[in-house]
């Protein structure tokens, strides 16, 4: 019983640390894009100015 | 050890094209191999708990696996302090190609010293020394790893392509 309770912490470990990367990076891209877009309005309205 | 190839090949063909995309490569296979390394020393030592009876053991191929762990390491803060600049790419392909010596050294290290490591279950040249269905379980596992991995990268290569872009969109705005 002891290697099945190694195995499935050994799992958990993998899956739970998979997952919450994947979430990480998700999160990453999502404030990436929000802030992408607050500059892409910055030079708008920049060139707006200037125009 | 595929991913630092990666960072390697990466930073050689950003040394040599100045494309800065190979350097988004590089980053993206840098970041995700030091989560898959991570996930490797975690579990071989959960591993070796129940085969050898410890967590840790200074073994060749072990100790040559944590260096290149630190070699992801020291890579991932170098670019991140030095931020993203041309500097800062070039001094990233060089780390990497200095680093990409440990990759060799990890592969033959089960057989160059006398280790508590198993030998290659799949050695270069010689039949799989597996049982049909381990060897049919290894091949499933490594499919989807790399189909894991090449999901990440594009994730991971989008997302320093964005970084780069929103840097240069701020400058120019500043």
């Amino acid at each position: 019983m002891q290697g099945l309770t190694y195995l499935v912490a050994a799992y958990a470990i993998v899956w739970v640390g998979l997952l919450a990367y994947l979430g990480v990076v998700m999160l990453r891209i999502r404030g990436v894009r929000t802030e992408l877009a607050a500059v892409k309005e910055l030079v708008r309205e920049q060139q707006e100015k200037t125009s | 050890m595929l991913s630092l190839g990666i960072v390697a090949l990466g930073g050689i063909i950003y040394l040599w094209k100045k494309d800065e995309r190979w350097d988004w490569v590089a980053r993206a296979a840098a970041e995700l191999g030091t989560v898959f390394l991570t996930f490797a020393l975690i579990t071989g030592s959960i591993w070796g708990r129940t085969t050898w009876g410890t967590w840790w053991t200074w073994d060749a191929r072990l100790t040559t696996t944590l260096i290149l762990w630190f070699i992801y390491i020291g890579y991932i803060m170098l670019r991140s302090y030095m931020g993203r600049t041309p500097a800062s790419a070039r001094a990233g392909a060089v780390l990497a190609i200095i680093g990409l010596i440990d990759v060799p050294i990890i592969y033959e290290s089960v057989n160059w010293w006398r280790t508590l490591h198993p030998q290659a279950v799949l050695p270069l040249g010689s039949s799989p020394q597996l049982p049909p269905e381990m060897l049919l379980t290894l091949v499933v596992a490594f499919i989807t790893f790399m189909l894991l991995f090449s999901f990440l990268m594009v994730q991971l290569y989008q997302l320093e392509k964005m970084q780069t872009l929103a840097q240069q969109l701020r400058a120019s705005v500043e």
